[in-house]
């Protein structure tokens, strides 16, 4: 099996009554770097605590690199001492009364290790993420971006098989963090170390994960590549969390092959696909990405699948980005272009499309408010 | 107050790492448990029991035929008990409220005011509780007696028709504020230092004048603050024993409650009965105000009042700042200054009478025969080495103790952990002077050779401060994050290794002056101990008391000298040995 961490039906919960972790499957391939994405509340810290050993859950098992660390059925709990993982806290947790140098060598120091060994290691890994001359300074004195690379190096140092990071950017200012974010992959790349990183930064998530992992109360919601988190949600939950601009509510009114077609109630006509089959009259919610819609000036040439008419109502300069306030019909649909320069006027008209494959319907329940 | 500290700790959401506890973990909790319950519950036991047998204790001799109420019969009854409680009314209602009126100015001068040399007073304001009740009784008396107290010979030179008398009920209740309004003061500043000051701003933004703002809206929010300080220091002068001793009982027969407790157990015809129904009154009344205080705690919302300390505002008081300096100082030199060199004074002196107040400056007269006198007494001598010895193991066990109570309460999920912090926050409730009554009859009754060793004294100290030492054994594990720790597990070390490498030397600070402290308290306080000393296992808190009732005057003022020094000692090793700070 070339899965390094295997995760089967794990449960944990903190007192009588709703789970906060509940059934939980996944697996990460070796070398893999897998994103586990949720709001606040939705096990994603819980579910990496269970797997550093940090937490028991009631039911599940735990498998690193072929080893069952965690077996509630056969009460088979390594503990985690023993599990040999890097792990970097989202408080960090350096040690304030070590040196930095004294910091990183504490997993080295454990384990038992040559001092010679242990020293051409520290300079090796603090060399890499540009520690350079910190190694006698006090962990208490350090900035934001320097402890979080401390902390990164410790749990990197004596390279184990799993790295878990627990929303490591969190701390640092936004132009750190966008900048440490690619270092961190590139870092993760070349030490070639199976990653799980908690975050609930989507654009985080999208940058760094291979795969994302978006879990909500408790539960998994998909397990997909990042473009196919953005462009094919699996579950409303997933399309307004990841901040999917366009949700309709609507009826189907029929299937044409894979495709279902719904009309809005404001009365737009949309193709889509859905993950199950809905039948004619089934209340559904359609849903696509503004970045995803084609716009062009004048009207459409000829009618086409999603292809509508549409009258400008207002642009929106957001940056990089344009936003568009559009009126097919009595329907209002909402579109980002990514051009700094806006290319339509409000109150011009215009055509507007998207392939049915980017546009999904789901069925209109309770979790339409899950965000 | 750790009762109502509870209170407030943030709910826990994450489970600590220890999650699978051998047997050894259980048999621990089930140690702990055991010593809780023989230091606390037992001896808390026998007194109840104490109170309604009228057979004195003795050894193995549980008899329920002598039950009666005859005790409690006795408080309702007679006439000396009504005359004690009312003194102890008078004196206590009387001192709490010297003491919360100069803690309140204190604690306003150095949480709001600009009031200069600020951290000199932070320090000074807190000194007397370094020395013991007793001395300062001591030190009063000889200023405030009524013909011969140095007040009164210096108004007598002066001319002046008056006489101050100190062995009266307003003498005692102000020299008791006096000496307990540090106590306040700490109970006190916490609160005003974690006002947020952005409260106040707003008022002033609103127009609100100085004057307004503190009645509208400071002390509105601190008065809960107020107000279960003035209820603690209340029920500790109830069980004041030092200050209404010297200046009262011992001069004019005026009777208190825990005096009378002392000359229950100490003269003939001895009554433990009545002692111990004494004992179980006052403790039920520490109990009823601490219940009182946590409930005002738990149903005071502290959304306004949270957990971090602010830069506080600074109050432009102009002038009258000096004016504040001024009465700082005065309390500084009439609480602590006078008292100090009136027992030196006493101490380099044979004749502790003087006709005025020009022979008691002449230096001619001082000596230090009694110093000589005292060190050649072997009494004496072993009384220092006992304190000494006591002082250490006190605070050795204390912290061992508490140390790994708190580790258990805070770091752990075993099962228990609810008893073990119940059970050890109950001395709260207990006057320390009941302490030893219940010890007596706990050890008495158990015959397992700890009653008349020195270890009952060590136990009685350690059973009396587990909560005040459990308190900050707790306040520091919680600020030590927990994933400290953790990213110790992930590195592979194994429990001992986190807790030598990373838990002992993050927690040093915090263990380091809990030490001192509890050295402290084992030194200074006599209430604990009061009962359970013999020739052979004499402290220097209780020889001060025995050489005064023996008349030594003297003697008492340099067995005191020597114990303030020791204390003295502990600081100054506290401050640049150990580099920490204590707070009593």
């Amino acid at each position: 099996m070339s899965y390094e961490l295997v995760i089967q039906n794990l449960s944990k919960s903190f007192s009588a009554g709703r789970p906060v972790v509940d059934d939980v499957s996944f697996g990460a391939e070796a070398g893999e770097f897998l994103v586990l994405l949720g709001p606040s509340g939705c096990g994603k810290t819980t579910t990496m605590r269970c797997i550093a050993g940090l937490e028991r859950p009631e039911g599940g098992r735990i498998t690193i690199h072929d080893t069952v660390v965690t077996d509630a059925e056969s009460r088979r709990f390594v503990p985690t001492q023993r599990r040999q993982i890097g792990m970097v806290f989202q408080s960090y947790a350096i040690w304030p009364h070590l040196t930095v140098a004294e910091n990183i060598s504490f997993p080295l120091e454990v384990r038992r290790l040559p001092r010679q060994t242990i020293r051409e290691k520290v300079e090796g890994i603090m060399a890499t993420l540009q520690l350079g001359e910190l190694g006698s300074r006090p962990a208490s004195r350090l900035s934001g971006g320097q402890q979080q690379r401390v902390a990164l190096a410790r749990a990197l140092v004596y390279e184990p098989r799993l790295l878990l990071l627990d929303e490591p950017l969190s701390n640092l200012d936004a132009t750190l963090r966008a900048r440490v974010r690619f270092e961190l992959k590139d870092l993760q790349r070349r030490a070639g170390v199976t990653t799980v990183y908690v975050t609930h930064d989507q654009s985080e998530a999208v940058v760094l994960g291979d795969r994302v992992l978006v879990m909500s109360t408790g539960r998994v919601e998909q397990l997909s590549s990042p473009a196919e988190m953005y462009n094919r949600p699996a579950t409303l939950f997933v399309a307004t969390f990841t901040g999917v601009e366009n949700l309709l509510p609507g009826t189907v009114i029929g299937t044409e092959g894979l495709t279902t077609v719904v009309r809005t109630d404001e009365g737009l006509t949309v193709r889509g696909r859905a993950s199950e089959s809905l039948p004619t009259g089934s209340k559904v919610v359609v849903s696509f990405r503004g970045s995803n819609v084609r716009l062009a000036t004048g009207t459409p040439p000829s009618p086409g699948v999603n292809v509508w008419d549409v009258a400008v109502e207002s642009v929106t300069f957001l940056g990089v980005q344009n936003r568009y306030a559009l009126r097919a019909g009595a329907q209002q649909i909402v579109t980002i272009d990514a051009t700094s320069v806006a290319a339509l006027e409000a109150s011009s008209r215009a055509s507007a499309s998207i392939p049915h494959e980017l546009v999904s319907v789901f069925a209109s329940a309770s979790s339409a408010d899950a965000t | 107050m750790t009762l109502a500290n509870d209170k407030r700790r943030p709910r826990r959401h994450w489970w600590p790492p220890r999650l699978r506890y051998g047997a050894s973990a259980y048999v621990a909790v089930a140690f702990l448990g055991a010593v809780l319950l023989l230091l606390i519950a037992y001896p808390i036991g026998l007194l109840l029991y104490g109170s309604i047998s009228k057979t004195p204790p003795q050894a193995l001799v549980f008899s329920f035929d002598n039950i009666t109420l005859q005790g409690f019969a006795t408080i309702v009854t007679s006439e000396t008990m009504h005359g004690a409680m009312a003194n102890t009314l008078l004196v206590s209602f009387g001192g709490a409220a010297i003491a919360l009126v100069i803690s309140l100015i204190f604690v306003w001068a150095v949480g709001r005011t600009n009031v200069p040399l600020k951290a000199f007073i932070g320090i000074a304001a807190i000194t007397p509780l370094f020395v013991s009740e007793l001395v300062v009784g001591i030190a009063w008396s000889k200023l405030g007696y009524s013909y011969s107290g140095l007040i009164n010979i210096a108004l007598r030179d002066l001319n002046l028709p008056f006489v101050v008398n100190f062995s009266s009920i307003p003498g005692i209740a102000l020299v008791l504020g006096l000496y307990y309004a540090p106590y306040v003061y700490l109970l006190m500043i916490a609160a005003f230092r974690n006002l947020d000051p952005s409260l106040e701003e707003v008022a002033a933004t609103c127009g609100a004048g100085t004057l307004y703002t503190v009645r509208r809206v400071v002390l509105p929010l601190m008065s809960y603050a107020i107000v279960s300080a003035a209820i603690m220091v209340f029920v500790h002068l109830l069980s004041s024993y030092g200050i209404p001793y010297v200046l009262g009982s011992s001069i004019t027969r005026m009777d208190f409650m825990t005096t009378y407790l002392y000359s229950l157990l100490h003269r003939a015809p001895t009554d433990y009965q009545l002692a111990s129904t004494i004992g179980v009154l006052l403790t039920s009344v520490t109990l009823a105000a601490v219940l009182i205080q946590a409930r005002l705690f738990a149903s005071r919302s502290h959304a306004t009042i949270v957990g971090r300390a602010y830069q506080p505002r600074v109050l432009d008081i102009g002038r009258w700042r000096y004016v504040l300096l001024a009465f700082v100082f005065a309390y500084i030199i009439i609480a602590v200054v006078l008292p100090y060199i009136v027992l030196v004074s006493m101490a380099f002196r044979q004749t502790q009478f003087f006709m005025h107040f020009v022979d008691w400056l002449n230096p001619s007269t001082l000596t230090i025969a009694n110093f000589t006198r005292v060190l050649a007494n072997p009494l004496m001598v072993r009384s220092i080495g006992n304190t000494l010895t006591v002082g250490v193991l006190v605070a050795v066990i204390g912290l061992v103790l508490c140390f790994i109570l708190g580790y258990v309460i805070e770091r752990t999920r075993l099962p228990g952990r609810a008893f073990l912090q119940t059970v050890s926050s109950i001395p709260v409730a207990i006057p320390s002077i009941i302490v030893g009554v219940a010890f007596l009859w706990a050890w008495i009754m158990l015959p397992v050779g700890l009653y008349g060793t020195i270890w009952i004294l060590v136990f009685a100290f350690v059973a009396r401060h587990v909560p005040d030492g459990l308190r900050p054994v707790s306040a520091t594990l919680r600020q030590i994050h927990e994933e400290l720790e953790e990213a110790a597990y992930v590195c592979g070390a194994s429990w001992g290794r986190t807790a030598v490498r990373i838990l002992a030397p993050l927690a040093r600070g915090g263990v380091l002056s809990l030490v001192i402290l509890l050295f402290i308290y084992a030194v200074r306080e006599l209430g604990p101990v009061l009962f359970l000393t013999n020739q052979q296992t004499q402290v220097m808190a209780v020889q001060v008391l025995a050489s005064w009732e023996q008349g030594d005057v003297a003697g008492a003022t340099v067995v005191a000298l020597l114990q303030s020094s020791i204390l003295i000692g502990a600081l100054v090793i506290a401050r640049f040995v150990f580099k920490v700070r204590v707070t009593p």
